[in-house]
């Protein structure tokens, strides 16, 4: 097979692969970090205290979906970042790479639901949405009794963990893009 | 090598390699004392 046929056959570019890898890797390093801040968190701010910090999972996804800019690299990253996340000795185990694809499916479906459009509301929306999917992977994980102060219970974290989705993954998410684009550090591709 | 086994392939060890060089650096020294 010649060389033009390989090239035209690539799904990523070794560029596009290697941001979403150091990104996995940023992100699952950090996020076993963050995970084993839950119980201080929960002794201080009540259950679902670790819903304040979920937005900063969601983070390197919307830095991986704003760099790329391609079909499937949030999904793709998250799910090396449960895997790095998994190995690097996260508390919630295997359930790590359960939590990080959903979200990562969710804000890639956000993404390509809003037209791919490289506005801070898209990033947002993204942010808020891939950070409360890890209340339905809770709601699969442990079993709650079905009743109605469970259901507002959930709500009421799958609100929280929306609002720190929000700030620290899509606003905070934006900036750094922002940034990063100035500097220069993240090329010069436009946006798609 | 077909185009998923080459996307996975690279990500995996990038990914793993990246992340195994970041901990062995940064956390193991602070965490050695």
């Amino acid at each position: 097979m010649s060389e033009r046929v390989l090239a035209t056959r690539r799904i990523y570019s070794l560029h596009e692969l290697l941001v979403m890898a150091a990104l996995a890797a940023l992100g699952g390093g950090f996020g076993s970090v963050l995970s084993r801040l839950g119980e201080p968190l929960r002794a201080t701010l009540g259950p679902g205290g670790m819903q304040f910090l979920a937005g900063a999972h969601v983070l390197w996804l919307i830095l991986a979906v704003g760099l790329v800019r391609r079909r499937g690299a949030a999904t793709l990253t998250s799910l090396l970042k449960g895997a790095v996340e998994l190995f690097s000795g996260s508390p919630h185990g295997l359930l790590a790479v359960l939590y990080c694809g959903l979200a990562g499916a969710a804000v890639d479906a956000v993404w390509l639901l809003l037209g791919r459009r490289d506005h801070p509301l898209t990033y947002v929306l993204a942010g808020g949405l891939g950070s409360a999917t890890n209340v339905l992977v809770f709601k699969l994980a442990i079993s709650l009794p079905a009743g109605r102060a469970a259901t507002v219970g959930l709500g009421l974290l799958a609100g929280v963990a929306f609002l720190s989705g929000t700030l620290l993954g899509g606003c905070l998410g934006w900036t750094l893009l922002r940034t990063l684009r100035r500097a220069g550090v993240a090329g010069t591709q436009a946006p798609a | 090598m077909n185009a998923v086994t080459r996307t996975v392939w690279t990500l995996l060890t990038a990914g793993l390699l990246l992340a195994g060089g970041g901990q062995r650096i940064v956390v193991e020294p602070v965490a050695a004392p």
